[in-house]
């Protein structure tokens, strides 16, 4: 096996090249702005499509497609900073990370109406065939991406070294006022940044379509994480670490595939970035600590009054009426399963609110629990036989135990490193239900799980309505009570301004502990419930995407306001069903959601809407 | 310090009475030294726990809750004195709720105290400067604190503000008992209500007395006012 | 008069931190405005380059108004700041620092003689030309960030806290040079919380008392001013 090594080292070193190039776009944005550009990698998969069209359609020679796509590239990231940063300039944290992350789906998705989600062949005209030296073989297309690797780190670094420009670029990393104040113009710094760092993605995406020889609209998403995980393993805002980070990443990725099993490949990147964020917050060459206990707070508008639940008030009367009586006037199974459906996101919106809107922490792994859920009761079912009461309730308590050690790592992180940690954390869960096909059976999920029964009598048609209505009243009522006491109370104190709460003796890891406990548990129930309600599950189900797809119905709904996400999760999911044409647009319209609600009613759609600026905050 | 003495650190800009205060809360640890309150050293400790040993403060740049009501700030300075379990909170047992109606209660009390009453359903955020400096304050003394410290508590006060804080300062030893630390610039409010001043210059402390003592001493004045023989 | 503020008043959301301040600065004068920490001193010299939008009043330099315009436009027009705690690029080299003040005006013809005249005037910082900034002592920093701003040929300078967390020996050389740049012609705006050091090499002066002129005259009559330690000491 040892003399596989250089054969896998230079495997890896092409490959990592591709990695090193998307992770120092990430990492120059990151250095100027502090933020991290969750759209980057619809950079990516816009350069390899540019260039397919480019390539392909237009027939041109293949430098001039590459320039032309890269010029392309470079126009994308013109695109985000404008429609995505340059708005929410002043506005918090969590706002631009919404944004990026909502517009980059949509430009993916908007690649994938054009072109068809399938994977397409990235023919060129350079030949596959590979040399070999001395038993270690090296196509012609892995030589050009190390050469492309370092002729573009190379102008990079002379552009950033060598002209005033670039320069100046260096100085808004190190501080913006001062940049200001020798007359030099910040925004347009910015701007030209988000436009190199996007050119960088898309050569990435480039050479990456023409390793692998194949395009797909989601390249770009997959192709960030690992970007991201190259980038933390550097140390963020090190140019030179991103590099290395990409090329390490790289080499132990194609390490991994060869002795481990190439199944497990993805998991690396992923566990990278956790392991790396957690454990060596300055990653291989930074030297800044992650973060401060400064006030990172993310998110500073009002919360909407928690709502009061006493049955004197008609407008509760009226909404729980109409949610029992509907099932009489919808008689269509179909329009009744859509129903069902609806319910379920709404609850899960609800119960991701609780971390994202009331303690204020972005998770993008609320999938991660819903799944989490399904798989214990359907494995418990399935395997086990246990009568479904039993599974139903041994996946709340589990998920809510899970939910709690899910936590105790994310605790540690702030600001946007809690969304990538989330991420990572969420796909390294995915990964498993994917990969640990002796458990879970992998890719071909679990089939006939047992309907539910409760009390000797079946659950089904319009049961499974009831049921999940009174999974979310239950829910609902939780939250209230939980939001609405001396604990949810700390949780609103801490989200406001985490260190002005511990000086009063508020203690976040436990606040943040209980929330997730909680959020999960509710969602296990859900993912029980789902998981009996369609009888098969899989891991496609619970993905990264899906996790993306929650958060997105709470920003629609309104961070932090109970009836906003349980709106907000039953219109997502269900107008892109009962619009039947737009269910191909379905994650395009979750995109664009969130980039349009941020932008234009950050309260969301039954948030409170105040003044942006809290007189605290101001200075 | 002694029990119930107001002592107030002064000293010009980038002495270290800030980074004094960071370090005893818990914020930033020491790099040498101890620090010892009520005979038990708090060295290392988190921040809420240097607040359960009977630690009060404020901030220079105020830190309060904006999105909170005042009377939800306040409550929030509770979070020690709470006996209500989550689970009870979950499904509203009467015991929870008793014990909300005692917080609620108490809340009040100190809402009177400090003449929040009247805006106590108001944000925090929409607050006049004075009042959100008053709201820290009550939700610091809702922890119980024994030891308040108040970093630049005057500071955008107008001068009638400053008046109405003296008198607070002045209560919160008299009527609560309590120590009070002080950073301040505002010298009218450090000469009127310090029973002893600390003053610092590039992190030492060069001169301590009663505010008479020091505003006599050479090396205060050269301090603030800089000497003849820098220039 | 080539800078002048009418009833100029700052606000940090409900405080005020400046009230109707009105100041003065002929071609080629020095002056100074001194007052104790939290006086308003530094949000003054915020509102002048454009950092903060004024609640009230009007800033005019050559007779127009300036207070809407952005910081980097101000800085092109010549007025240019040299901040508190100095602020120098850490992670770039002097002589990086050095040429991105004369870039910031569109300077670039003219990096050769600044520099020459930054070297002239700070040897020490030619010979750590091609150190990182942030390696260098305090003083040097100090001396980099004036030199700095001396690229972008300011027609008004504005100096906040040069002395500050300096050695002694330091304040003389930075203050040797803030003469010898206004000798040379440009105006200077000194905010100071030494005060006897400031009102040494100012002409005239401001002394500031929570965001208000409290007294203002020639800086011989206000260093002999009971009032002034008052201003401080309470």
């Amino acid at each position: 096996m040892i003399d596989l090594l250089p054969q896998v080292i230079v495997t890896g070193l092409a490959v990592g090249g591709t990695y090193a190039l998307a992770a120092v776009g990430v990492s120059l944005v990151f250095g100027v702005l502090n933020i991290v550009n969750f759209g980057h990698g619809a950079a990516l998969t816009a350069g390899a499509f540019f260039a397919l069209v480019l390539l392909k359609t237009l027939g041109l020679n293949i430098v001039t497609a590459f320039a032309l796509a890269t010029g392309g590239a470079y126009l994308v990231g013109w695109l985000i900073e404008r429609v995505t940063v340059r708005p929410l300039r002043d506005a918090p944290l969590l706002m631009p990370l919404i944004t990026t992350l909502g517009f980059g789906i949509f430009l993916e998705n908007v690649v994938q109406l054009v072109f068809g989600p399938e994977t397409q062949p990235f023919k060129t005209p350079v030949s596959h065939e590979p040399y070999s030296f001395g038993g270690t073989t090296v196509t012609v297309w892995e030589l050009i991406t190390m050469a492309v690797t370092v002729v573009s780190i190379g102008l990079l670094h002379l552009f950033l070294n060598r002209t005033h420009f670039g320069t100046a670029v260096r100085a808004v990393s190190e501080d913006r006022r001062t940049d200001a104040l020798m007359g030099l113009n910040v925004d347009r710094l910015i701007l030209v940044t988000f436009c190199v760092s996007s050119a960088l993605g898309g050569i990435a995406g480039i050479l990456s379509a023409a390793l692998y020889n194949a395009v797909n609209p989601t390249m770009g998403s997959a192709a960030m994480l690992k970007a991201f995980a190259a980038s933390v393993l550097g140390g963020m805002e090190v140019m030179s670490g991103a590099i290395v980070g990409g090329l390490l990443l790289g080499i132990a990725e194609s390490m991994g595939s060869v002795y481990i099993s190439s199944a497990w490949r993805d998991a690396i990147a992923l566990l990278a970035l956790v392991v790396v964020l957690l454990f060596w917050p300055t990653g291989l060459m930074g030297h800044r600590r992650l973060e401060k206990m400064e006030r990172a707070s993310l998110n500073v508008l009002p919360l909407p009054p928690v709502p009061s639940l006493e049955f004197r008030r008609p407008a509760l009367w009226l909404v729980i009426g109409v949610l029992l009586l509907l099932p009489l006037a919808v008689t269509d199974t179909y329009a009744r399963r859509i129903m069902t459906v609806m319910l379920v996101y709404g609850t899960l919106a609800l119960s991701l609110n609780i971390v994202a809107g009331f303690a204020g922490i972005i998770s993008l792994a609320h999938a991660a629990f819903y799944g989490f859920g399904a798989y214990a009761s359907a494995l418990l079912s399935t395997q086990a036989g246990w009568p479904f009461p039993a599974c139903f309730a041994a996946a709340i308590v589990l998920t809510g135990l899970f939910g709690m050690a899910f936590a105790a790592p994310v605790m540690r992180l702030r600001g946007h490193y809690v969304a990538m940690g989330t991420l990572g954390l969420g796909g390294t869960i995915s990964v498993v239900m994917l990969n640990w096909v002796d458990f879970t059976r992998g890719p071909m999920g679990i089939r006939s799980i047992p309907q539910p029964s409760l009390f000797g009598v079946e659950v089904d048609g319009v049961g499974y309505y009831y049921f999940i209505l009174a999974i979310l009243a239950v829910s609902t009522v939780l939250v209230v009570h939980m939001v609405d006491s001396a604990f949810g109370r700390a949780m609103r104190a801490m989200r406001d301004d985490e260190l002005g709460a511990s000086s009063v003796g508020v203690d976040a890891r436990v606040l943040k502990m209980v929330s997730f406990g909680v959020a999960a548990a509710i969602a296990g129930a859900c993912g029980s419930f789902w998981a009996h309600f369609v009888t098969f599950i899989s891991p496609d189900s619970f993905n990264i995407m899906e996790s993306i797809a929650i958060l997105a119905m709470v920003v629609l709904g309104g961070l932090g306001s109970i009836p906003g996400a349980i709106l907000g999760g039953a219109l997502l999911a269900g107008l892109p069903e009962l619009l039947r044409f737009a269910s191909d647009y379905r994650q395009a319209v979750y995109g664009l959601t969130m980039l349009l609600v941020v932008l234009f009613r950050p309260q969301g759609l039954l948030g409170f809407s105040a003044a942006r600026q809290a007189p605290g905050a101001s200075r | 310090m002694h029990e119930g003495e107001i002592v107030s650190l002064i000293g010009p800009n980038g002495a270290g009475k800030t980074t004094a205060f960071n370090v005893i809360t818990g914020i930033y640890p020491p790099s040498a030294g101890d620090i010892r309150f009520a005979g038990r050293s708090v060295v290392g400790l988190a921040p809420h726990r240097v607040c359960a040993s009977g630690i009060g403060r404020t901030f220079q740049n105020l830190r309060i809750f904006p999105n909170l009501s005042v009377r939800d700030n306040v409550l929030v300075g509770f979070t020690l004195g709470n006996r209500a379990s989550l689970l009870s909170a979950l499904v509203r047992l009467p015991s929870q709720r008793r014990e909300e109606q005692r917080l609620q209660a108490e809340a009040g009390a100190l809402l009177r105290l400090l003449g929040l009453a009247e805006i106590e359903d108001q944000l925090a955020r929409y607050l006049a400067y004075g009042d959100q400096r008053r709201v820290e304050i009550a939700r610091a003394l809702a922890a119980q604190p024994r030891m308040m410290m108040l970093d630049e508590p005057a500071a955008g006060m107008n001068p009638a503000e400053v008046d109405d804080l003296n008198a607070l300062i002045r209560r919160m030893r008299d009527e609560l008992g309590k120590t009070i630390l002080l950073v301040e610039h505002h010298m009218n409010v450090v000469m009127d209500i310090s029973d002893r001043v600390i003053v610092m210059d590039q992190g030492r402390k060069i001169a301590e007395g009663t505010p008479q003592e020091v505003k006599r001493d050479p090396r205060v004045i050269q301090a603030y006012l800089g000497s003849e023989a820098a220039a | 008069m080539i800078l002048e503020t009418e009833n100029l008043s700052v606000a940090y959301g409900p405080i005020e931190a400046v009230k109707g301040l009105s100041l003065r600065l002929e071609e080629g004068q020095l002056i100074t405005i001194v007052g104790a920490n939290g006086a308003g001193k530094s949000t003054t010299i915020r509102a002048l380059s454009g950092e903060i939008r004024p609640s009230g009043g009007e800033i005019r330099y050559r007779g127009r108004a300036i207070s809407r315009m952005a910081p980097h436009e101000i800085a092109r027009l010549g007025i240019v700041q040299c901040p508190e705690g100095r602020r120098v690029f850490a992670g770039l080299s002097v002589l990086e620092n050095l040429k991105l003040g004369a870039y910031g005006r569109g300077l670039q013809g003219e990096m050769k003689q600044g520099l020459d005249r930054v070297f002239g005037m700070f040897p020490r910082l030619a010979e750590r030309r091609e150190q990182l900034a942030g390696t260098l002592s305090g003083g040097e920093q100090q001396m980099l960030a004036i030199g700095r701003a001396l690229m972008a040929r300011p027609e008004v300078l504005l100096l906040d806290e040069p002395s500050l967390g300096l050695a002694p020996i330091m304040v003389q050389t930075v203050f040797e040079a803030i003469r010898e740049i206004n000798r040379a012609g440009t105006a200077v705006l000194l905010v100071e919380q030494n005060a006897f050091l400031a009102l040494r090499t100012a002409s005239y002066g401001y002394v500031l008392q929570t965001g208000r002129v409290v007294l203002e005259g020639t800086a011989k009559d206000l260093a002999m001013d009971e009032q002034m330690m008052r201003a401080y000491l309470g």
